[in-house]
């Protein structure tokens, strides 16, 4: 990718206490991303990829290790790291319009300036005509993009996405997918993608990072090197993701080993 | 068409055979509904003052009743609102409220009439009463919809910037609003029994709970006993579903509730 | 229209259920209780003016059998200790949970015209016997405005003594708050608490409050309403019916009580009346200093006579004008007027058996 090392994640171990339970999330990780690029991270269930990414987002603080940004310690959640999670968390009593202003109230944004960025990202995610909707009015693919659209508005350093599309079904997922390049490519945002599916990493992503099985940390990491818009029924495409859900079919045995 | 028939008839049936008992009764004490209803109308539409000299007009008998539930209720929402948030909201602050709200929930406030009665002057005390009626469910409320506010959320707002000043008023509050409804709700119902209740036994200066006693006790009227009964019970159906009304509309963004 | 024949079969269930609560909850109102020939008497709590009532209870005073005995009537106090007012007195009336009674002639009145309680007056028991007892610091009555009273309840005499005095120095009663109901011991204890500003009350509570220097008197209610009427003897006409020989000799009791009192009255260095004044002390738990003032204060006296019956015609007439009986009422009850009421309501027969035989 060659951009700048936008986030540097040095020796990450993150322990959960619960009881007389001690989970070990993950050890020892290390992981730079770069500006601009679309990283994806892949991982058996219970790998740790979730704590990761609210690690990163300030949700969570690592047992060891930090999360730099911009070379600054992340200590706690900020607008600068959005977030975009699996349940959508829309606020059910705003309006879509509403939803996507959240983070410029808080930034004291005046309403006229709000209307004029929430319009604009309204249009970014092809919401025109549903600004007055309540949550509970739209479809899981329209509140995802009302999701997106709130985590852009802030103008975010680096937009984290947890599993975006994992409530959805396969039809609209895979039109997410195309959406979200799309978005992407207009924005030029940074993006963290974490998933379970092999083949949306590899739709997606310039770097796939494989995560072990628990305690998680960086087993490979993958360039994906195909031009996009991806054929996902094309050779290249079955040459990057063979090998991958190979990695990735390891872990997961050695996952379910444990348990 | 039936079911309306049926509703009907089983009201209708119900009137007769409280009509048959009052006929049938020897002593004649229990008034008929005919008469009750008639009593109700003729004390409305005429206001109807108290027989006695310097008695109240009817209409100053439920305006004192509806000031004080008013007053008593507001002051109990104002006061358990804000504690239930902060209760909810912060383990410290639940440790300290709750051994006092677990300790008095439990005293009816029918219970605290005779001390009201002495300790404050009217109309203070029947508000007080009103007050602690409405209290307890408030703030039981307003606790478990800080709650029951799904912890995403929360995570959203930190993630989109938000401190702890702008979690409280941005997420709890308006995420809370649909159990604080409801707890006003129940708050209110019980406020309004507890006034007629306070009035009945120990308030003097006027009220539908008042009206009722000295009805009953002094002039031994039981036609007016009986409306001042229906009326209360009225009321109570208002006042309600005016609050059911305000709780629909400000959680129509629930789906489930 | 069909109607399939479970719905009949619940219509039907639920019919006869209904039919049976009717049944079981009008059954109790429609059979008479069990009859007793124990006269249950209404009194009310520490009120001087039934003292009769206890002397003719009392053996010493019969010299080893007391009146009751002496004319053979069994008497239980209805509820231990009397009632708080006339108008609770009543209500106990309307429940069957009294035969004979004392109180006030306002609730005998009020009550069964508005109520309905099946009730006859008998006899007189006094006449005047309350005052007006106000916080030391008040002089005249226009300086109530605004206060409170205490009076026992609004359908008593004293609430009556209070609206003659009232209108007497044009005091309007929408300016006076009225506490009610109040026990004469709760009068003086809300006086002395400030809680109201004055009371009226039955003897012995007003010469006790004297005494203990909680209040002064304004005004006696021979000062408001010269010999007016005061307690009767109120009867349910249905055990009157039943036993009128028991009723009859209850009065006869009530009559030697009454001429045995008022013979203590007129010689005060008797044992007669010691013995008066400790029964006072015993059934009003008030001192022996306060007792003897009170006394001087009522006139006891059995008779149905003019003045009897002027005063009470003249309750009744007020009655009416206050709307505190609405006219319907009367009606209802069967009377034309006032004084056909007075004529009905009042049964001097009873009485005139006791005197004779």
């Amino acid at each position: 990718m060659g951009g700048n090392t936008l986030i540097q994640i040095r020796n990450l171990t993150k322990v959960f206490e619960q009881d007389q339970a001690r989970i070990e999330a993950l050890t020892g990780l290390n992981l730079n991303v770069y500006q601009g690029e679309f990283c994806c991270v892949i991982g058996p269930t219970g790998c740790g990829k979730t704590t990761l990414l609210r690690i990163v987002a300030g949700l969570e603080s690592p047992t060891e290790g930090e999360v730099l940004l911009n070379g600054r310690k992340v200590t706690k959640p900020g607008a600068e790291r959005g977030m975009v999670f699996q349940e959508f968390a829309l606020f059910p009593w705003r309006t879509t319009r509403k939803n996507i202003e959240f983070g410029l109230e808080i930034k004291g944004i005046l309403p006229e300036k709000r209307l004029e960025i929430v319009e604009r990202y309204v249009k970014l995610v092809g919401l025109q005509g549903f600004e007055k909707a309540l949550p509970r009015q739209l479809s899981s693919g329209m509140k995802q993009r009302v999701a997106i659209a709130r985590a852009l508005a802030t103008d975010p350093e680096v937009l984290l996405m947890d599993e975006p599309f994992g409530s959805l079904d396969a039809q609209t997922r895979n039109i997410m997918q195309k959406e979200l390049l799309t978005i992407w490519e207009k924005t030029k945002k940074t993006v963290v993608f974490v998933t379970h599916s092999v083949d949306e990493a590899v739709y997606l992503a310039d770097r796939i990072v494989v995560l072990t099985a628990r305690p998680g940390t960086v087993k490979k990491i993958v360039e994906v090197d195909l031009p996009r818009p991806r054929d996902r029924t094309g050779e290249g495409f079955y040459a990057v993701r063979r090998p991958l859900l190979q990695e990735l079919e390891v872990e997961v045995e050695k996952a379910v080993r444990k348990s | 068409m039936i079911k309306f028939g049926l509703s009907v008839l089983s009201l209708f049936t119900f009137f007769l055979m409280w009509h048959l008992i009052a006929v049938a009764d020897a002593r004649q004490i229990l008034p008929k509904p005919l008469d009750i209803f008639t009593t109700l109308i003729r004390i409305i539409v005429t206001n109807e003052r108290d027989p006695t000299p310097g008695g109240h007009l009817f209409s100053e008998h439920v305006l004192a009743s509806l000031m004080r539930v008013s007053y008593g209720f507001f002051l109990g929402a104002i006061v358990a609102i804000p504690i239930g948030l902060l209760w909810g909201w912060s383990t410290y602050a639940e440790s300290v409220s709750k051994p006092i709200v677990e300790l008095l929930r439990p005293i009816p406030p029918f219970a605290w009439i005779p001390f009201a009665i002495i300790f404050f002057r009217d109309p203070f005390d029947a508000v007080f009463i009103v007050y602690l009626a409405a209290f307890f469910p408030i703030i039981l409320s307003t606790v478990a919809g800080v709650k029951a506010v799904d912890s995403i959320l929360i995570d959203a707002a930190k993630t989109l910037g938000a401190g702890k000043w702008h979690l409280f008023s941005k997420v709890i509050i308006p995420a809370s609003l649909p159990h604080i409804m409801t707890g006003l709700r129940i708050g209110l119902g019980i406020g309004w029994m507890a006034i007629v209740a306070a009035e009945l036994v120990g308030v003097r200066e006027g009220g539908l709970g008042f009206y009722i006693h000295i009805m009953s006790q002094d002039y031994g009227l039981y036609e007016n006993v009986f409306a001042g009964m229906f009326l209360i019970g009225i009321i109570g159906f208002l006042m309600v579903t005016i609050v059911i009304y305000l709780e629909r509309r400000l959680s129509r963004w629930a789906e489930i509730l | 229209m069909n109607l399939s024949k479970s719905s009949v079969v619940i219509a039907a269930v639920i019919a006869l259920t209904a039919v049976l609560l009717v049944v079981i909850f009008a059954l109790p109102l429609l059979t008479p209780a069990p009859p007793s020939t124990t006269v249950r008497v209404g009194y009310l709590t520490a009120d001087l003016h039934h003292v009769a009532y206890f002397v003719a209870k009392n053996k010493v005073v019969g010299g080893g059998q007391s009146f009751f005995e002496k004319y053979g009537v069994n008497v239980t106090d209805a509820v231990p200790g009397g009632y708080s007012a006339g108008s609770t007195e009543m209500d106990a009336f309307a429940a069957g949970k009294v035969d004979i009674g004392y109180m006030g002639a306002p609730p005998a009145i009020i009550k069964h015209l508005n109520l309905g309680v099946n009730t006859t007056v008998i006899a007189q028991v006094n006449d005047i016997g309350s005052a007006l007892i106000v916080k030391p610091s008040i002089n005249n009555f226009s300086e109530l405005r605004g206060k409170t009273i205490g009076v026992p309840s609004r359908n008593s005499i004293q609430y009556f003594l209070l609206l003659n005095y009232a209108e007497r120095n044009n005091v309007s009663m929408s300016d006076i708050k009225i506490d009610e109901p109040l026990s004469g011991v709760s009068m003086e204890l809300k006086l002395q608490t400030g809680a109201i500003d004055g009371f009226v009350g039955w003897e012995p509570f007003p010469s006790d409050a004297v005494y203990k220097g909680i209040g002064k008197i304004l005004a006696t209610s021979s000062d408001i309403w010269p010999h007016h009427l005061d307690c009767v003897v109120v009867a349910d006409k249905t055990f009157a019916a039943r036993y009128p020989n028991i009723v009859v000799n209850f009065l006869k009791a009530h009559v030697e009580a009454t001429n045995w009192i008022n013979n203590a009255k007129l010689n005060p260095n008797s044992s007669d009346y010691e013995l008066l004044v400790d029964i006072g002390v015993e059934f009003t738990a008030r001192d022996a200093t306060v007792i003897k003032e009170a006394l001087n204060r009522i006139d006891y006296k059995y008779d149905i006579n003019l003045a009897f019956l002027s005063t009470f015609i003249e309750y009744t007439g007020k009655l009416i004008d206050f709307n505190m009986v609405p006219s319907a009422k009367f009606q209802e009850r069967g009377y034309s007027d006032k004084y056909d009421f007075a004529d009905k309501y009042v049964d001097e027969s009873y009485l005139n058996q006791a005197r004779s035989g």
